[in-house]
């Protein structure tokens, strides 16, 4: 391409280009004002470049970033303050891998089962990709969009403990596990769980159940039950619309945790008086003692939501 | 070497280092975690799409690039070199997917194939005779991309993923000048292919 020793090289153009000024630099620059055949070649491969760089962004579809950014905070937070100080003891992060045996490597690979949920439990075929998006933090949307039953607040607020968190029926949870292409012998390390919880509307229906991992080392089924209980009892003060619940228990419920029990954790209450918020009505007694306790007032109904 | 303004002194004083032990230090580490978060945002996407392109397992890579920035925290805790950061991502990317790949003992060299013949993915509503055009255009280019050296496609997707060269250098331990070779170099081969 370079027949003419006057004109700039490639590799010249390109540096050029990014903004390097080396020694040629400004010869660079006064070459291409005046030569249009090496203008015209350094437009070419910036095009080209720019070609890739576009197409890139549409080259795979990336998972959401909210889960692994919510992981990484938890992670650094845990780092700031110590704990999982095995782990923080592995300065060098090309050793990390090289250590596997060692419990350096274990103490790091359990932090790694939540973003590696089903590799723990990979389908029977396991060359095969598994289908969720999430890697099991999260359902796969096309499976589990999440579907709520026509419930009015009163009716929500009025269930029972063992409805607001009920059990799955071993027949659906079989559906469930061949929906996801979770072999049965597997099925001990998940729990088949509502998207939109029983507490908040959520139906029994297949597209609101999903199977949810016990060995995620931080977002796992039981902080998703802690989600679950929190949101119900916000629903029932009036704190947060149920759409809004809803809404944010079926888009991401890994945000709405940070949202609304890491961002605001529930205060240290009387276990008697916590007990009795699950099955809370407006107005009662025990939202009337909640609101003492926890310093707040209580909202009345139609009250605008948290968010 | 630019430092944080954290001297290594002061992390020796802590028992764990990445331990606050002082108001101080707990500032400093909740500005560091803003900092890391904040590369996060940017950089977690071309991170997890460069490390996918070697073929590593789509929950692999993306606990590669949390242990990127997990090294990250650790790298800007011990007030090391905060120069060309970008490039220190990606070469701690870099070889974490590469042990990754290896230690999978899985090497679907395809993957990187189909990322390239991807990214040269035409509009996706082309008439009939340009998608049959733009198709084997991308016959060509895929069979160059194909031919082409471990480090060139290394550059290349650096360099499509938005670093300057001299952090691709950084990244793959590399001078500059090598960066710029292998770039034109697989520009050149690309751009004749494209001529047919």
């Amino acid at each position: 391409m370079r027949e003419d020793e006057q004109h700039v090289s490639d590799e010249d153009l390109l540096l050029a280009a990014d903004g390097e000024r080396g020694q040629c630099g400004a010869r660079v620059q006064s070459h291409l004002e005046s030569c249009a055949q090496c203008r015209s070649r350094a437009a070419q491969m910036e095009s080209l470049l720019r070609e890739l760089a576009q197409a890139e962004e549409g080259l795979v579809e990336l998972p959401s970033i909210a889960a692994p950014r919510a992981m990484l905070r938890t992670r650094l937070a845990d780092l700031s303050a110590g704990r999982g100080s095995l782990l923080s003891r592995v300065r060098a992060p090309l050793d990390f891998l090289a250590t596997a045996a060692g419990l350096t490597a274990l103490a790091a690979l359990g932090l790694v089962a939540g973003v590696l949920a089903f590799r723990h439990s990979p389908p029977a075929d396991a060359e095969a990709p598994f289908p969720s998006a999430g890697y099991g933090l999260l359902p796969d949307r096309a499976l589990t969009p999440g579907v709520a039953r026509r419930a009015s607040l009163t009716e929500i607020c009025s269930l029972p403990r063992e409805e607001v968190v009920k059990e799955v029926s071993p027949t659906i949870r079989r559906r469930v596990f061949a929906e996801y292409g979770i072999p049965l012998g597997q099925s001990d390390k998940y729990e088949v769980d509502y998207l939109i919880s029983p507490g908040l509307g959520g139906d029994d229906d297949i597209r609101n159940l999903w199977p949810e991992p016990y060995n995620a080392a931080v977002w796992n089924a039981h902080r998703k039950d802690a989600l679950e209980e929190r949101l119900h009892e916000l629903v029932c003060l009036h704190q947060v619309d149920l759409s809004v619940a809803q809404e944010a228990i079926s888009g991401d419920w890994i945000a709405a945790y940070e949202k609304y029990v890491r961002a605001a954790p529930a205060p240290a209450i009387d276990p008697d008086v916590k007990n009795s918020l699950l099955p809370l009505l407006p107005g009662s007694e025990a939202a009337k003692r909640h609101s003492i306790l926890c310093g707040t007032s209580s909202a009345p109904a139609g009250a605008p939501s948290w968010s | 070497m630019e430092g944080s303004g954290q001297p290594a002194s002061a992390e020796q004083a802590c028992d764990l280092p990445l331990v606050a032990c002082s108001p101080e230090a707990g500032d400093a580490a909740l500005e560091i975690e803003q900092q890391v978060m904040s590369l996060f945002e940017q950089y977690r996407d071309p991170l997890l799409r460069y490390s996918l392109s070697f073929g590593v397992p789509l929950p692999d890579a993306e606990e590669i690039v949390q242990e990127v920035f997990l090294a990250l925290f650790r790298h800007l805790r011990l007030g090391r070199s905060r120069e060309h950061l970008p490039g220190w991502i990606f070469r701690v990317a870099h070889n974490l997917t590469l042990k990754r790949r290896h230690a999978n003992r899985r090497l679907p060299i395809a993957t990187m194939e189909q990322a390239e013949i991807a990214a040269l993915r035409p509009d996706p509503k082309p008439n009939p005779e340009d998608a049959c055009s733009e198709a084997q255009r991308q016959r060509r280019l895929r069979a160059v991309v194909q031919a082409m050296p471990a480090l060139d496609r290394c550059c290349l997707r650096m360099r499509a993923a938005g670093l300057r060269y001299r952090e691709i250098a950084v990244a793959l331990e590399i001078s500059l000048g090598s960066v710029s070779i292998s770039i034109a170099r697989s520009l050149g081969k690309l751009l004749r292919a494209d001529r047919g």
